[in-house]
């Protein structure tokens, strides 16, 4: 379902009001467009700004009737309601699937698959390029693509929180540059000192969808069974899934670091607020092992 | 779409005080709404039938911040008694909408739009619910240790 220029126009509207912190006024022009359309993309505001609001359950009601209809859905619209699908980067002529998860090595391994495919690995700009990863369906991926290698490498979530809120939020101003150089935004301050972080996590992950994207616990990615994956390991085994790819695809790659945290964590999993605690439970229980 | 979630409920959901758990509290409670999974957790350590330190962790939607914000900034030095009158009129306002507060609780009113929307009720409740939790159990356990 196309949208025409006028829903197009409707909907930057209604997040420019969002992103002014016109809260009011984006939700008055949502529930006009609401009456007025029936394009998916305004039921996809809607769920985010349920989440905005701290309404989980509503927007997962929301992204479950529309996901169907979405062309390309994002990773926050596929974990929120645990789809079974994750965004992939599919390499055709080598027969490979890679799962990126954020801060968990994708930068080093999208760039791997660059080399695999021929091209300069770029940086962190292979981040961007997300049209090139689709859904890819974990329970039927085998019969979806035969004789594809399937890798995917996974963190300690707490490691990775912490990653993300050292070289992301503080590091590279991630949060003030996402907002226009906005100090606060709806009274939550875009460079935080990490306490304020920590106690206001929950309320950070409703108002910052990248806060969310990049803190997603595994297990809403990539479910709870590691064994759908030809291979999966953790940052420090990453010389292996190089071999291993060399092996499959015939490609000599470059030796591959395996990656130790720069960062080390000032905090572990106990000193967490319960509520972080209580997000990543599962993926200690379904991942632990390659921590 | 309502005007619930307004500019003044989202400023107090950042608002938050008391926001660091207590070591060694007298007490702790936890009150999970059943309709929307919003969660508070409270510690509370009272002396003299009043709350003197209070840490609270809330994993709730904008609105349960909200009450969990207007409820923090007056919770030291609250007793069960206060607690009691406060929270039957803010029943009562979530039922008929009718704001009728002391002073100091005047911005409870700000959440009388949740009248119309029953699934948002058990969120702003939570912050009632653990305190009189609270002053339950230091009852009992104030009655068992006499």
């Amino acid at each position: 379902m196309r949208a025409t220029d006028a829903e197009k126009a409707l909907a930057a509207d209604i997040w420019q009001h969002f992103h002014d912190q016109n809260y009011e006024q984006a939700q008055a022009l949502l529930a006009h467009a609401l009456e007025t359309s029936e394009h998916p993309r305004f039921k996809r505001i809607q769920a985010r700004f349920y989440l905005f609001e701290g309404r989980e359950g509503d927007a997962a009601t929301i992204i479950k009737e529309i996901l169907p209809k979405v062309w390309t859905p994002g990773s926050w619209e596929l974990a929120l309601v645990r789809s079974g699908a994750c965004r992939a980067k599919v390499l055709k002529k080598q027969k490979v699937l890679y799962f990126p998860l954020r801060k968990c090595g994708s930068t080093s391994l999208l760039n791997m698959m660059k080399i695999l495919t021929g091209e300069d690995a770029r940086g962190e700009h292979v981040h961007q390029e997300d049209d090139t990863r689709k859904p890819v369906n974990l329970a039927t991926m085998g019969a979806d693509y035969p004789g594809y290698f399937s890798c995917t490498a996974v963190r300690d979530p707490i490691d990775r929180l912490l990653s993300y809120f050292h070289g992301n939020i503080v590091g590279r101003d991630h949060l003030m540059v996402e907002y226009g150089g906005k100090t606060e935004f709806y009274g939550l301050p875009t460079k935080p000192g990490l306490d304020y972080f920590l106690v206001n996590f929950v309320r950070y992950r409703q108002v910052f969808i990248s806060v969310r994207d990049h803190t997603e616990p595994l297990v809403s990615s990539i479910g709870a069974n590691p064994a759908v994956f030809n291979w999966i390991g953790g940052l420090g085994q990453l010389s292996d899934l190089a071999a291993k790819l060399s092996a499959h695809a015939g490609i000599e790659l470059p030796l591959l670091q395996d990656m130790v945290s720069a960062e080390k964590p000032g905090k572990v999993a106990h000193d967490m607020p319960i509520a972080v605690q209580a997000l990543y439970a599962e993926d200690y229980e379904a991942y632990g092992v390659f921590f | 779409m309502s005007e619930l979630y307004n500019t003044d409920i989202l400023r107090l959901t950042t608002r938050i005080p008391h926001q660091t758990r207590l070591e060694s509290p007298d007490v702790t409670a936890v009150k999970t709404s059943r309709v929307c999974g919003s969660r508070l957790t409270a510690d509370a350590v009272i002396q003299k039938g009043a709350i003197t330190a209070f840490g609270q962790e809330v994993k709730a939607c904008a609105l349960g911040q909200a009450a969990a914000a207007i409820v923090g900034e007056h919770v030291v030095g609250l007793t069960e008694n206060e607690l009691s009158g406060v929270a039957d009129q803010f029943r009562t306002m979530i039922k008929t909408g009718e704001t009728k507060f002391p002073e100091k609780w005047s911005k409870l009113a700000l959440l009388a739009p949740v009248k119309d929307h029953p699934g948002r009720q058990g969120s702003v409740m939570l912050s009632f619910q653990v305190l009189e939790q609270i002053f339950a159990d230091a009852r009992k356990s104030n009655e068992s240790a006499a």
